[in-house]
């Protein structure tokens, strides 16, 4: 894609301006799914540790990493992101890039996972650094008055947090401005995604994996929206020429959970050698909620602790059964990530439901998203493909007539 | 070793769902997972707490609803669930506390819609900005959702009376646990663990039997080793006695099967009303490893159980899959080393210990003598 030179230039740009001398702003370690917004308001540089682990797995660096904190102690039953994280403190030399630069803060969410409360702890005792654990309690049911009452409580005592740490007063108007850039790319964001409701759609789940790193990293800034206006140019241009994102789209396929970083063109190029194409997912996904209008603490709060992981299980079945329809999919696979309890543990009742409401048929790996050590290539090759015959069998391909009238 | 002789009476212990209906009849049974639900309410509201744990379940292979990476306590609750061994709960109280839990809560109304399920919205950060207001009203939620499922109005008389039986509880339970070197760790386990299944009302009965048998024995001073046992919930006691029979002395925990679940009082001279004081007590309370406190961090919690209770070392016992208690671990073993005090890890899926647990046990013991 034209865009992937963008993309790259973007990463490179902002792994190199963090090392950059800040002129006094202080350097965060944010978690994905804490309200950046603020951070830029106040002038922080935020850093994403996940994001690092990410890399780090798609580069094949996370295990040598993740065994650096296990011999340390930390089980190599904790999420790898975490792991990765820790052993690019402990060895910075044997890291990608050197590892992060050192932060001054750290601000960590809990409403994608409480993993990030434990891993942010020991992270603050090693360097010494002020911890802020913004605590947006989970959704089961509904976002209650008080929930959203007690987040707003905690967004004003996290400005107060800011403002002594940065010593500058936290702007209005520069908050207003975050908050425009990040509703302005989470709609092209949401954009591009409805763009591969088309038949055949424009991009893999692959390349939504490997382009969200803009909305996660930089969102809120005007560099983000730029990229994402330019890449929603090109899948749109991808849709008016009919250009498919793999060579013969047979089968549409729906993925569940965070990517397997360390195989992720193997597997899904093995599952487009089969036609299959995922034209959809619930992880790239998960940052698509705008922050409403109103008073804007009290939208953050709203839009934070109503993310995706944030919510019940039979709320994430009803979005992947309202996704198998808007885009016409045949079939889901499900990874059972075993970094990623919230993500893994249940997806055996979401997909009784979702098959019992949609028909269509689910697989469920087991492997993990960094740790390539737990991913046993050959038996699920041989899973994928007795999925595939299931979907053959089932006459669950895509019809050429409906490819025509969809396109 | 004083006996007070409750292991024969206490042997449903080891299958404690099976006949439950039967062994407390007429009384409402609600399920609940986590020491931070506040027992009083649900005892006010004419329910009869069972605490779901791991006892005499060796489900190590049931994952057929939650993945083999997932705590044992969460696999083998869901599997009883699903072969109707919980029919007799009215209903289950799920605790915000962890990642699993937090699943588990919403696996059990899809894995069967016919028992309730009530959230106790409990926070992670317990001394977070407006944590006070949103845990009082936590507390309020939960009443008022106990009030719909039981049909009974609480009144604050009510709540108060409930508070005094299981206030009289903890004083009972920090009696015996200050005669612990007597009484021992296996007992007083099966001890604690038996209240956390059985109505409130004939523990205390149970706790006064075992106080005034222990009077009567003769007090036994222990010589060996003094060791902390640190972790979260503890599904057996056979690691304790294991201990014992090695020759050292259990002298402290912070199990919430154990010290833990009963520490706390609640204060009702300082505060407004019975849920406001055991909205204190929640806040207050030496924390669970998921939940998150400055100045309780991992290793100020360790160094202060070692020195309060004077242990010469610690056993670590693990829940294979307890992501907070495999964080926690880093930490307070590097605290544990600088301050020089020895240290075992257990780890555990069942609850029961094996052979491993016994040769880590021996050596930490023989390096303590």
């Amino acid at each position: 894609m034209r865009s992937a030179k963008e993309l790259q230039r973007l990463m490179q740009w902002h792994y190199a301006s963090i090392r950059l001398p800040r002129l006094g702003r202080p350097l965060a370690w944010v978690t994905s799914g804490a309200p950046v917004e603020l951070l830029r308001a106040a002038g922080v540089v935020a850093v994403y540790p996940e994001n690092y682990g990410a890399l780090c797995g798609a580069q094949h660096q996370a295990v040598a990493l993740c065994q650096k904190a296990e011999s340390e102690g930390y089980s190599p039953d904790l999420c790898s992101y975490a792991r990765t994280s820790l052993g690019s403190v402990i060895a910075p030399e044997s890291a990608p890039l050197g590892g992060l630069p050192r932060p001054d803060l750290l601000i960590a969410c809990n409403n994608i996972c409480s993993t990030v409360v434990k891993w942010y702890e020991t992270l603050s005792d090693r360097f010494q650094v002020p911890l802020f654990v913004l605590d947006l309690p989970f959704i089961h049911d509904r976002l209650t008055p008080a929930m959203t009452a007690y987040a707003v409580t905690q967004l004003r005592d996290l400005v107060t947090f800011l403002e002594r740490e940065c010593r500058r007063k936290v702007s209005g108007a520069k908050l207003g401005e975050a908050v425009r850039q990040a509703n302005e790319t989470v709609r092209l964001w949401t954009e591009i995604h409805e763009l591969c409701q088309a038949h055949p759609s424009p991009l893999n789940v692959p390349d939504l994996f490997v382009n969200m790193a803009p909305i996660v990293v930089l969102r809120g800034t005007a560099s983000a929206t730029r990229f994402y206006r330019h890449l929603r140019d090109e899948v749109a241009e991808r849709v008016r020429e009919g250009v498919g994102a793999i060579a013969e789209e047979r089968y549409r396929l729906l993925w569940d959970n965070i990517a397997i970083w360390h195989h992720l063109y193997r597997l899904f190029n093995y599952f487009a050698e089969q036609g299959a194409c995922f034209v959809v997912d619930t992880y790239t996904t998960a940052w698509s909620a705008e922050i409403p209008r109103g008073d804007l603490l009290e939208s953050l709060a709203e839009a934070y602790a109503g993310v995706y992981l944030n919510r019940s299980l039979e709320f994430r079945a009803r979005r992947m059964i309202d996704m198998i329809q808007a885009y016409d999919v045949s079939g889901f696979v499900m990874h059972g990530n075993r970094s990623c309890k919230p993500y893994s543990l249940g997806q055996v009742e979401t997909r009784r439901l979702v098959t019992e409401m949609t028909g269509a048929p689910g697989l469920l790996i087991e492997a993990d998203m960094c740790d390539s050590r737990a991913f046993a290539p050959e038996p699920i090759r041989t899973r994928i493909q007795a999925f595939i015959e299931t979907l053959e069998s089932s006459g669950r391909e895509m019809r050429g007539e409906a490819q025509g009238e969809r396109r | 070793m004083a006996k007070v002789g409750m292991q024969d009476s206490l042997r449903w212990l080891d299958d404690p769902y099976a006949d439950w209906p039967e062994r407390f009849p007429g009384r409402k049974a609600i399920g609940y997972f986590c020491s931070y639900v506040p027992l009083e309410i649900l005892h006010a509201a004419g329910l009869t707490p069972v605490r779901i744990l791991q006892l005499g379940s060796t489900a190590a292979a049931a994952h057929a609803h939650f993945p083999a990476f997932s705590c044992a306590m969460a696999r083998t609750a869901l599997e009883r669930l699903v072969s109707s061994q919980l029919g007799f709960l009215n209903a289950v109280v799920f605790a915000h506390t962890c990642d699993t839990m937090q699943c588990l809560a919403d696996a059990w109304r899809m894995v069967d819609s016919s028992q309730r399920v009530l959230h106790f919205s409990l926070p992670t950060t317990l001394d977070a900005a407006g944590s006070v207001e949103y845990v009082l009203n936590a507390h309020h939620q939960l009443l008022g959702e106990l009030e719909l499922l039981s049909g009974v109005r609480v009144s604050e008389e009510a709540l108060l009376a409930s508070i005094a039986l299981y206030e009289e509880r903890r004083r009972l339970l920090a009696e015996l646990y200050r005669a612990r070197e007597s009484l021992g760790a296996g007992e007083l386990w099966r001890i604690t663990v038996a209240g956390l299944l059985m109505p409130v009302e004939e523990h205390l009965t149970l706790l006064g039997r075992a106080i005034s048998s222990l009077s009567d024995a003769p007090a036994r001073f222990g010589t060996g080793p003094r060791l902390a046992v640190a972790g979260t919930a503890l599904h057996d006691g056979s690691l304790l006695e294991l201990i014992e029979e090695l020759g050292g002395q259990v002298v402290a925990d912070n199990l919430c099967t154990g010290e833990r679940a009963f520490q706390g009082q609640v204060d009702l001279q300082h505060h407004s009303d019975a849920l406001a004081a055991l909205t204190a007590r929640a806040l207050e309370r030496p924390i669970c490893p998921a939940k998150h406190k400055v100045g309780q961090e991992a290793a100020a919690r360790i160094l202060e159980l070692v020195r309060s209770s004077r242990a010469d070392g610690v056993v670590f016992v693990q829940p294979k899959y307890c992501d907070p208690c495999a964080f926690d671990y880093v930490p307070q073993r590097k605290a544990l080393e600088e301050a020089g005090i020895p240290h075992v890890v257990v780890e555990t899926e069942t609850g029961a210990c094996g052979a491993q647990a016994r040769t880590r046990l021996q050596a930490l013991l023989e390096m303590l003598s």
